[in-house]
């Protein structure tokens, strides 16, 4: 079952040197139930992907393509239709959860007034599913904690705060934007495990955002690679960390030193930099640092083609390899 | 408690029971109302040559005592000794002979903030180049542009000013700058955590290429266990201003003892094919405690699943279990 | 790989600084005003000192191009002035003499002036030639018959001069003691915090008035000056250190800062080569903002007659002679200077604002 289908989302931004093509041309789809995540480096459109789904975006972005929740086309919405889906329908989980509180609200008053706009309940029982709430993310003597002020909370109670308030109206869908960045890995380890209780218990379907394959790997089924604004691939969690097709997943997967490398063995790393959004090489984006470069990979964009069932790479050397789908060519 | 290692043979660096402690001041007098107690008695040793990691999450101390011993803070209490081929000098004092203060040296986290925006990448250079002058303006020149190809940069770089650079960039500037100083000593203060993957594996591949060529002793500061594994020979690892356990590497991962370093074996994100749930990690209970009201007796039992009343009581005291492993926990005591 | 060229920090300020409307007229002002200012002898038609006995009080004259029958003149014109008996007061009055027009010359023969000691000239901007039986007084005269246009330019280098000149010497002062008391930290910074409280908290006009009672009034009207310059300096740098020693405090911490001492950098050095330049972009909008206020206080002074004295003019000085309702009624002309005291707080305040928002280093960011 879909629940969001994204199609040739593009997101551009006019700025003073010139247009960034933050998002150029992602489709892909999340069922009902499932965590996708998207792993990226930095300026790779992985953040403004989830912008663009919840519409959180300035001015100056123009977004084309569609965005699909079941069936209806959320980029075709008005502002007030908007306003009822976020919360409601599609909620986010915020990289810096302080800010994204109102200091001067106690965490019960932030939540029984979101409550009561979108359903209709008395301030008593808003109250009162504020604490359960609370309490079902693991904060301890919610009752109490429930009136305090946001600063009162530390770095990881903050966040599960906020999940609890993703949470709050049970949505179809929470985009998690590096949920667990700037924590300590004890406290990352409790978020993951927050963050999988909590869509065991309410089905929801989820968006990771995370630049952490690690973090992917414990929460994820499918996983989708981007680069430079475009997917280089996309598949199930087990297929991409055990076999990637894409030079891009391979050398980021073999760029982490993991527990078990050896000392004196040289981490694999990807050779050169992320382009910058205002000068972005010719052909395949990717091709200025790819071991695997050929002639065709300077002058033409490889397409997103589907091959594998459920596996989509946008590589001309896993086109050839893979041959089959030869014929099969991205939409212009 | 004498610290002899087993990895190097020449002892570079002798940490003895160094504390800082920040006074924390409130009123229109400043009235001292209480310490953070950032790093609480640690004693460790480095030999030439050898990495040592020192593993912790914030609040841990890591980072001061990273600076303490680069000589950036003057302790409160304890000695920083630094051992060269022309005698032995005391870090900690905070008046250093030139020579040697340029001999330890630190690269930063943050590789934007740690270049003045202001200075081109040669200005930046340059800088500590002409304290010691040891060259003339001609020889500078040719000595830099030596390190900058090294690191995979030409000469245009020369004229950029770090807002023109990319992070990766910027961190190969931050090393020359210590590397230009021919250290002995430098302490990596979690030098890739802020970049991306592809480049934090360049930006480390670099500086063990630097570590070969000179044979330089590392400090390596880091919350990320398995990079300090990857680098490190040795390894502590630092809770509240202390260290619980200490190991070489190899050992410290396939017998951690502390149930500390144990819980946070059990945080790492597994990098693998996920088998059977999501989630259901073995996670600590519990956040850091604040470094200005430390637990009495034994700093981490307030999350300790062993904790007993003794730990409550008594501080444990440093265990040597052989090996060159050493512990701090009630419950290796014999 | 193909390299865009991406515009430097400093272009996108510039862009953005000529995005601010407000913020070029100020500039644009402010550029207008100090060239009148500093060739105030070119263009004004008299000397400030020099007394016309017969033309005292007069209004502001008309220029005109059309004379009475309707004819139009290349050369624009004003009429001559005439003492008339009232016949019922009895008291002697001027009015316009329309038999008698006076063409304006340009580059005009008049009394010699000096570009600060430099070179004299006698050549004027504009004027009505030595011989006329008619003053150019275009803003009207004073008491003593004397031209108030050229009493205002030359008491605008006083008044533009002693913003500058003070605000400079506050923020020299302000920056030098807020660097010490942010990077040494401990006893030092405590007791000049205490201090610059201690200064603040008096009421800033009788501190002001108590420390000019202390320039001698025999002293010349230059010592004066630089006396005036020196209190409202010494008033003027406590917000200028309390900023530095803040911007300092979380520079000091920096690590660019940090690894400079580890490549052996003395504590001075590092104040001088790393700190204050960061800090420069910042000084420069509170020197800006902080301008108006001495212009005020200089014209507060002088207009409560304890800073500019006679021979000398600034405009608060100017404004003195307009202390009366009386003189306000009869002569309203007087309050001219007023005018161009408000004209230039108000373009010195839009100028600062506009820069502080390109110089801004978060907003910069946000831009790119």
């Amino acid at each position: 079952m879909k629940l969001l289908e994204i199609r040739n989302l593009r997101t551009y931004f006019d700025t003073l040197d010139g247009i960034v093509k933050a998002v150029d041309g992602v489709s892909f789809d999340v069922d009902k139930g499932e965590i996708v995540a998207i792993v990226g480096e930095t300026g790779c459109g992985k953040s403004v992907t989830a912008r663009s789904i919840m519409r959180l975006l300035p001015k100056s972005a123009k977004i084309s393509g569609e965005i699909l929740l079941n069936g209806k086309n959320i980029l075709k919405m008005s502002p007030k239709e908007m306003e009822k889906i976020r919360q409601k329908r599609i909620s986010m989980i915020f990289q810096e959860p302080m800010t994204a509180f109102d200091p001067l609200y106690t965490i019960g008053q932030q939540f029984t007034e979101i409550l009561q706009k979108h359903e209709k309940m008395s301030k008593a029982e808003a109250y009162e599913k504020s604490v359960q709430m609370l309490e079902l993310v693991g904060i301890p003597e919610a009752k109490k904690r429930v009136d305090e002020y946001p600063h009162e909370f530390s770095g990881g109670m903050i966040q599960r705060a906020m999940i609890a308030r993703a949470l709050l109206n049970n949505p179809e869908l929470v985009i998690a934007d590096e949920p667990t960045t700037g924590l300590d890995v004890s406290i990352q380890a409790q978020i993951i495990n927050v963050i999988a209780d909590m869509q065991k218990k309410f089905k929801t379907s989820t968006i990771l955002i995370t630049h952490d394959m690690g973090v992917a790997a414990e929460l994820a089924d499918k996983i989708i690679v981007m680069y430079s604004g475009k997917i280089m691939e996309r598949g199930d969690l087990g297929e991409i960390i055990s076999s990637p097709l894409h030079p891009y997943t391979e050398g980021l997967i073999a760029a982490i030193p993991k527990l078990n490398t050896k000392k004196g063995e040289k981490l694999h790393a990807i050779p050169g930099m992320v382009p910058s959004p205002y000068a972005l090489p010719k052909g395949c984006r990717f091709h200025p640092r790819c071991y695997a470069k050929m002639d065709k990979c300077e002058k033409k964009e490889p397409p997103y083609v589907e091959v594998l069932p459920g596996r989509f790479v946008a590589c001309w050397k896993v086109l050839k390899e893979k041959g089959a789908l030869l014929n099969h060519e991205s939409p212009k | 408690m004498s610290l002899q290692n087993e990895v190097g043979t020449k002892e570079i660096m002798k940490i003895e029971n160094v504390k800082m402690h920040f006074p924390v001041r409130k009123g229109i007098f400043r009235q001292v109302v209480g310490y953070v107690k950032a790093v609480d008695g640690v004693s460790l040793t480095l030999t030439k040559g050898e990495t040592f990691g020192i593993v912790g999450e914030s609040g841990s101390g890591k980072t001061t005592l990273g600076r303490v011993i680069v000589g950036l803070y003057q302790p409160t209490g304890g000695k920083v000794w630094y051992v060269s081929d022309t005698g032995k000098y005391d870090i900690s004092s905070g008046k250093i002979p030139l020579r040697v203060r340029q001999k330890i040296q630190m690269i930063f986290q943050d590789p934007l903030s740690s270049l003045d925006p202001r200075f081109t990448v040669e200005k930046a250079l340059r800088e500590g180049l002409e304290i010691s002058k040891e060259y003339n303006k001609k020889e500078m020149r040719e000595y830099l542009l030596r390190l900058l190809k090294e690191v995979g940069l030409s000469q245009d770089y020369f004229g950029r000013y770090p807002h023109e650079l990319s992070g990766g960039q910027r961190q190969r500037i931050s090393v020359i700058r210590a590397m230009s100083m021919k250290p002995e000593v430098v302490v990596l203060d979690e030098p890739t955590s802020a970049l991306d993957v592809s480049v934090q594996a360049q930006t480390v591949n670099l500086l063990q290429d630097f570590q070969e060529k000179f044979n330089l002793t590392y400090v390596f500061i880091t919350h990320d266990i398995s990079l300090a594994k990857y680098l490190s020979n040795r390894i502590a690892v630092m809770y509240l201003g202390r260290i619980m356990e200490m190991a070489e590497s190899e050992e410290l991962f396939s017998n951690p003892l502390h149930p500390y370093t144990r819980a946070l074996l059990e945080s790492l994100p597994r990098f693998e094919a996920r088998k059977g749930e999501k989630g259901k990690k073995k996670t600590l209970i519990g956040e850091v405690p604040s470094p200005i009201n430390i637990p009495s007796g034994c700093r981490f039992r307030t999350r300790c699943p062993y904790a007993t009343e003794k730990c409550e009581k008594v501080e444990p005291k440093l265990i040597d279990v052989g090996n060159g492993h050493k512990v701090v926990c009630h419950l290796y005591e014999k | 790989m193909s390299e865009k060229k991406i515009l430097t920090q400093r272009q996108k300020m510039v862009h953005a600084f000529f995005k601010n409307k407000l913020g070029l007229i100020g500039m644009v002002t402010l550029i207008i005003l100090y060239l009148l200012v500093i060739f105030a002898g070119f263009i004004s038609p008299y000397n400030m000192t020099t007394m016309h006995n017969n033309y005292i009080y007069i209004p502001p004259v008309h220029i005109h191009f059309f004379d009475k029958k309707g004819h139009f003149h290349m050369v624009p014109f004003v009429y001559g002035l005439k003492q008339v008996r009232n016949p019922i007061t009895f008291a002697m009055e001027r009015k316009i003499d329309f038999t008698k027009r006076y063409p304006i010359h340009f580059l005009a023969k008049g009394e010699e002036w000096s570009f600060f000691g430099l070179f004299k000239s006698n050549v004027h901007l504009f004027g009505l030639g030595p011989d006329a039986k008619m003053m150019l007084a275009l803003f009207g005269t004073d008491k003593y018959g004397r031209d108030l246009f050229s009493r205002v330019l030359y008491g605008g280098q006083v008044s533009m001069s002693v913003g500058l000149i003070g605000v400079a010497i506050s923020l020299i002062l302000g920056a030098l003691i807020g660097s010490i008391s942010g990077y040494f930290g401990g006893t030092i910074d405590l007791v000049i915090q205490r201090l610059i409280e201690l200064l603040m908290s008096f009421p800033r006009l009788p501190l002001w008035l108590a420390l000019s009672m202390i320039i001698p009034p025999s002293w010349p009207s230059t010592w004066v000056y630089f006396g005036v310059v020196t209190v409202l300096s010494f008033l003027g740098w406590m917000g200028v250190a309390r900023v530095v020693r803040g911007m300092v405090l979380s520079l000091r911490e920096r690590e660019f800062v940090l690894a400079a001492k580890l490549v052996g950098q003395s504590n001075l050095r590092i104040i001088w080569r790393h700190i204050i330049p960061n800090v420069m972009g910042y000084l420069i909008v509170v020197a800006t903002l902080s301008i108006p206020g001495m212009i005020l206080g200089e014209s507060a002074l002088s207009f409560l007659g304890l800073g500019i004295k006679e021979p000398m003019a600034s405009w608060g000085l100017l404004l003195s002679g307009a202390q009366s309702i009386s003189s306000i009624a009869l002569y309203p002309w007087l309050m001219i200077p007023g005018i161009f005291i408000v004209i230039t707080v108000l373009a010195f305040t839009f100028l600062g604002d506009s820069l502080r928002d390109t110089l801004d280093p978060y907003k910069v960011a946000k831009r790119s």
